[in-house]
């Protein structure tokens, strides 16, 4: 995985210095979980699947991403704050049965992810 | 160590020598005792859940006074955003125990002392705030449970404390020394005592000047020389010594309360934060409660989806399921449950600043909130015995089932829906009646009428908070009414 300033995770050759370290790495933030529309976990390990493993981990706040990924139970999407922002230059949100506000099914929703992921139709940071 | 793992929760219990009697008899390991031990799960579960990436954005936050990772239960909210998240952990706890979960006094504690001490300093030019920074730095740290203790036994309701017959029966001073004082009383219904790491003792009510020994606030360990515990009841707590697991509804939850009794406890001075200064005791009483209401909107609705959950499934066990009549029962439980939820997010996000920092619930929404925990989860429990049908209370036990001749009887004759295994069917029974008139009902019901203020607390709060004179000029304006 690739990622510039225009916002796409491939097509381009200048990286955000953020991206110079675990640029193939996509960094995962949990909402809180309190009351949950769909398993978030199973999107985990569909991703995982569908991705490898090894391109996805649980986001440390002391390390840099090229993308990262919002999962959260509900459409509130309460982990969606600035400084979980700051931490990557491309963000990809599931909030329920969503991603980046379009509705999809549940048992859709890794598959969504990876094709926005492969198609580089992240969203770049906005805040 | 900011974060301790749940394993470590366990270990540092099993190191306490704790005095704990539970019908009449000295409990040596009350982390191994039968009856204790799922509520020790239940606290237990906060220290799992805050190591888990999933659930850490509500679990944990960061401590103003270290910039560390902390536990939530041990944090001083710092805006509203974190008011919010304070209710919606409470509902995902109670919604992965379906128990009550102990933790939250000891927070509402911390965040009302804090802020009641900061004041007394200011005015006062007293040193308690400073005294209280230093223990809350520890708890954070050592990652502790704490156990916000307010009740008092309180006699005779008619006498102020210092009128009483007995003056043991409000927790007061004895003796003060050089270097602390000597308390002797009591607390009731004290949860989650015995899961404790330490207590944060505060008044009970509004002191007046004669009455300025009982204006006290301290901390001791749990575990200290003078504090004697005696477990209460719960009903059908004995189900936990029969060995099974469907007759206890919920095996690995619960909750406790315990009588905590003061035998002149020793408290040195740098862990006292009201000593006579009866004028904060108002406040502080007041904002423990606020405080205390709020998380009722969320623990409640966290065991309330359980329960909600529960009915659904035994109305799909019963072939229920789609009756029209079921389906809008289930809707008012939802409807109800999260009207609850509204209240607790409510009054988070109309919460404020407090001179000290700290953030604030707005008080009359949250007595509203409480208020109406009196009355839902009753109107839920109602409507799930209903759903749930009369074999909820009238099941052969376990025993019974597992029976190698009755058994078979049983597992025909309970059978409900055919391609339901008919332990299912029982299973989910066992757990309604859990939470409805179980051990769990302890929680769910009666502490949901009493827990935080009884009802007419919670209406004097309203009354005081409700603006009523400015609701006239509003009708007057309309009415054209000029005085």
């Amino acid at each position: 995985m690739e990622a510039h300033t225009t916002g796409r995770f491939r097509g381009g050759t200048a990286r955000p210095a953020s991206a110079r370290s675990g640029d193939h790495v996509i960094g995962v933030k949990y909402c809180g979980g309190c009351n949950p529309r769909i398993d978030r976990r199973a999107v985990f390990r569909g991703l995982g699947d569908l991705l490898g493993a090894d391109r996805l981990e649980v986001m440390d706040p002391e390390r840099p991403y090229a993308a990262g990924l919002l999962l959260c139970g509900c459409e509130r999407a309460c982990a969606d704050r600035p400084a979980v922002r700051r931490r990557a230059p491309l963000w990809v949100v599931v909030g329920g049965p969503a991603v980046d506000g379009e509705p999809v099914e549940e048992a859709l929703l890794a598959e969504a992810v990876a094709a926005k992921i492969k198609s580089g139709n992240a969203t770049p940071l906005s805040f | 160590m900011a974060l301790k793992t749940p394993e470590q929760y366990e270990e540092s219990l099993r190191r306490m020598r704790f005095r704990v009697y539970l019908m009449g008899e000295r409990v040596t390991s009350p982390v191994d005792h039968p009856i204790i031990r799922p509520s020790m799960n239940s606290v237990k579960m906060t220290y799992a859940l805050a190591g888990m990436p999933e659930h850490e954005d509500l679990m944990t936050a960061l401590s103003h006074l270290t910039g560390e990772k902390i536990n939530r239960f041990c944090h001083i909210h710092q805006d509203t955003d974190d008011l919010i998240k304070k209710v919606k952990m409470q509902r995902l706890l109670g919604q992965k125990t379906g128990a009550c979960f102990q933790r939250c006094v000891g927070m509402d504690a911390i965040n009302a002392v804090y802020s009641v001490t900061f004041e007394m300093d200011r005015k006062l030019g007293t040193s308690y705030h400073e005294r209280f920074l230093k223990f809350l730095r520890t708890m954070q740290e050592e990652d502790w449970t704490v156990d916000g203790a307010m009740t008092d036994p309180k006699g005779d309701r008619g006498l102020p404390p210092s009128r009483q017959a007995d003056p043991d029966l409000y927790t007061r001073v004895v003796e003060k020394r050089r270097d602390g004082i000597v308390v002797r009383g009591a607390k009731a219904h004290q949860t989650g005592a015995v899961n404790s790491h330490w207590i944060l003792v505060m008044p009970t009510m509004t002191m007046t000047a004669q009455d300025k020994d009982y204006a006290l606030a301290f901390a001791a360990p749990a575990d200290a020389d003078g504090i004697l515990y005696v477990y209460g009841r719960q009903s059908c707590d004995t189900r936990k010594l029969e060995g099974g697991e469907i007759d206890v509804g919920n095996r690995e939850f619960g909750g406790h309360e315990a009588l905590m009794v003061f035998e002149d406890l020793f408290v040195p001075w740098e862990n006292v934060f009201m000593y006579g200064e009866h004028e904060f005791s108002g406040a502080l009483v007041e904002r423990f409660a606020g405080y205390h209401r709020q998380s009722y909107g969320g623990c409640k609705v966290g065991v309330g989806d359980v329960l909600i959950g529960a009915a659904a499934l035994i109305a799909d066990y019963n072939g229920a399921g789609k009756a029209s009549h079921i389906r809008d029962k289930l809707i008012e439980m939802i409807h109800l449950n999260e009207t609850l939820y509204s209240c607790g997010i409510a009054c988070s996000a109309e919460g404020h600043r407090t001179p000290s920092g700290n953030y604030l619930i707005d008080l009359l929404l949250a007595n509203v909130c409480k208020q109406n925990v009196t009355r839902f989860p009753y109107e839920i429990a109602r409507l799930a015995e209903d759903i749930a049908g009369g074999l909820m209370v009238t099941m052969p036990s376990e025993r019974d089932l597992r029976h190698p001749e009755i058994g078979k009887v049983l597992d025909k004759y309970l059978r409900g829906v055919a391609s339901v295994p008919t332990e299912h069917r029982c299973r989910v029974m066992r757990l309604i009646e859990n939470i409805t008139l179980g051990t769990a009902a302890v929680g769910y019901r009666t502490e949901s009428l009493h827990g935080a203020g009884s009802p007419q607390a919670q209406r004097i709060m309203i009354a005081r908070q409700g603006n009523l004179e400015q609701k006239k000029k509003l009708a007057k304006e309309i009415a054209r009414i000029k005085d």
